[in-house]
């Protein structure tokens, strides 16, 4: 910087560098590469190590629960991702209106962003649970049959989805609104004079100019999707019968149940290089469309 | 649809039902929490449901902590958050000071590698994470608890943009002094960045008191180190085997709201940190 920058400083940057850097990359880079190099092994849990060549990565291509888990984690990011986005918009939309007490309205709102995954999830079961939710109570006062949500393997995804869409459209929604305060009110105004309209307002005005915190958003919640693991982790295992398993999941079954840690590495490293393409193929489709 | 009238009467009655049942859909499960936290056991199982107890007690959280050792499990999540907080406010204003204003070898690719790994999810490492952890004898440890937690990418590229902000002829001032780095980081440089170290002050702190796959993987089930995610996370999944599993709901949802209040209480007094911490990464990036 100055002309003046000599040896010692360079030390002294790379001490001042050097914790968090060396925390990040001991707890990153180390374990990618442990999981790279243990996919290509048979490893149990006591560490006995044998090569396995691509054993690992042929077995995720003819294994049916890995198959059926990268199956679920495309489902859950297919019905996930587009339902966030427009939830989380419209959420912001309501919420960016004048209002008397909006103030509180939108605490009302945002507490699903300070709630903690685990908390959110274990509310969610008594919610959603088969004799004593309130859920199936409206149900059964309506005169419908109770619903067994998160035990039943046609509901129980839609349920984990339901209860990830209430967390995260509330996250986004918060990111959204902080842009939608940024776009100019005069803009806004301009267009509904010329009597264009609240909703050709939305689309000619707001819409455009969300374009990047769109991407982000749609960015995040991808990745965000793709690595769901914590409320199939603590409700349901992956169950009933595999209906709930994703490749997260399915990682941490095979490693840490199951004992089988090189094959856990190759799902693990499957997983990474899922996130990463789709990272990749988001930022090229985002400069794209500019 | 013209101003004034029947169109404007209907747009407003629209936006009320929407912001009405954005507040059902948003209060109700918090609404359910702390009903289901001052409630016993047996109200909680009546037919039909009872959606405005009369009666309640705190029965619930004397048992949690008789049964969950409840006591030690906060401390513990305290010293986990707090220790969470206090390595990531040092280490990552340290590295974003770097990044921004020294001169270090390989600085950008160093930066860019940091950026890199903000894509890789936890989940995908953590069963070599834990070899790695385990194999270096901190399994069952409070070291090895908050070592993946105690730097983070994220914090330090918010650093990093904050400290750019920063005139470089105030650092060059001082330095020119004859100040060391350290002094002009602590008495100079740190200061002007108290709004950023109070967001990742937040941020962190935040996710620590959350953390619980971690927790989980390297603390054995019933550790001294037990953190409060962790024995709700427990709690939640044997109580899906019914009642009769040995878990009341109600103790749940009193641990449930233990975890939130002190969460809600910081969200109160340093909202605009949290929105901050949040909206950074989407907004600027």
């Amino acid at each position: 910087m100055s002309a003046r920058s000599t040896p010692r400083d360079a030390w002294a940057g790379a001490l001042f560098l050097f914790p968090g850097v060396g925390i990040i990359f001991a707890c990153v880079l180390l374990p990618a590469a442990l999981a790279l190099a243990l996919s290509f092994t048979h490893c149990s849990r006591y560490g006995m190590i044998t090569w396995a060549g691509l054993y690992n990565y042929h077995k995720l291509f003819t294994d049916a629960v890995a198959v059926r888990s990268l199956l679920n984690t495309l489902k859950y990011v297919a019905i996930f991702v587009p339902a966030n986005l427009v939830l989380a918009l419209s959420i912001a939309l309501v919420l960016n209106r004048p209002f008397p007490g909006m103030k509180w309205i939108r605490s009302v709102y945002f507490v699903p962003v300070v709630i903690s995954g685990v908390v959110a999830v274990s509310i969610f079961r008594f919610i959603l649970d088969r004799n004593y939710g309130p859920i199936n109570a409206v149900l059964a006062a309506l005169g419908f049959e109770p619903v067994p949500w998160l035990w039943s393997e046609s509901w129980a995804m839609w349920s984990i989805i339901a209860m990830d869409l209430w967390k995260s459209s509330a996250f986004f929604a918060v990111i959204f609104l902080a842009a939608l305060q940024g776009v100019p009110k005069e803009l806004q105004e301009a267009a509904t004079v010329d009597g264009a309209g609240r909703l050709a307002g939305l689309l000619h005005v707001t819409l455009p100019s969300l374009r990047s915190v769109t991407q982000a958003v749609l960015a995040l919640s991808s990745i965000g999707a793709f690595r769901v693991f914590v409320p199939m982790f603590v409700l349901t295992q992956g169950g009933p019968a595999y209906s709930t398993r994703t490749l997260a999941l399915h990682a941490y079954l095979t490693g840490f149940r199951d004992g089988e840690l090189g094959y856990s590495s190759a799902i693990s490293f499957a997983l990474l290089t899922v996130i990463l393409l789709a990272t990749l193929l988001m930022k090229r489709a985002g400069r794209r469309s500019e | 649809m013209k101003p004034g009238g029947l169109g404007r009467l209907a747009d407003r009655a629209g936006y009320l039902a929407l912001l009405g049942l954005g507040l059902l859909v948003f209060g109700f499960p918090l609404y359910w929490m702390v009903r289901g936290a001052f409630i016993t056991q047996a109200t909680w199982l009546k037919v039909p449901t009872v959606w405005l107890p009369r009666e309640f007690t705190a029965q619930a959280f004397s048992d949690i902590f008789a049964q969950f050792r409840m006591s030690r499990v906060l401390l513990n999540t305290l010293a986990l958050a707090t220790a969470t907080m206090i390595a990531n406010v040092l280490f990552d204003s340290l590295a974003g000071f770097a990044f921004a204003k020294m001169r270090v070898p390989f600085k950008e690719w160093i930066f860019l590698t940091l950026l890199v790994t903000l894509m890789v999810p936890f989940e995908g490492l953590m069963v070599p994470l834990y070899l790695i952890v385990t194999k270096a004898g901190l399994a069952n440890t409070m070291v090895g608890l908050v070592l993946p937690g105690a730097a983070s990418a994220f914090c330090i590229y918010l650093m990093r943009q904050f400290f750019s902000k920063v005139p470089d002829d105030l650092i060059e001032a001082a330095v020119v002094d004859g100040a060391g780095w350290l002094r002009v980081f602590f008495s100079v440089a740190a200061p002007l960045a108290a709004p950023a170290v109070a967001t990742v002050a937040v941020i962190t702190f935040l996710a620590g008191w959350e953390s619980f796959i971690w927790p989980l993987l390297i603390t054995d089930p019933h550790s001294k180190f037990d953190v409060l995610q962790k024995v709700i996370a427990q709690a939640a999944y044997t109580s899906m085997q019914g009642t009769s599993a040995g878990i009341e709901f109600p103790w749940l949802m009193a641990a449930a709201l233990l975890s939130t209040l002190p969460v809600l209480v910081l969200f109160a007094f340093f909202q605009r940190y949290f929105i901050a911490g949040l909206t950074a990464g989407a907004v600027k990036g």
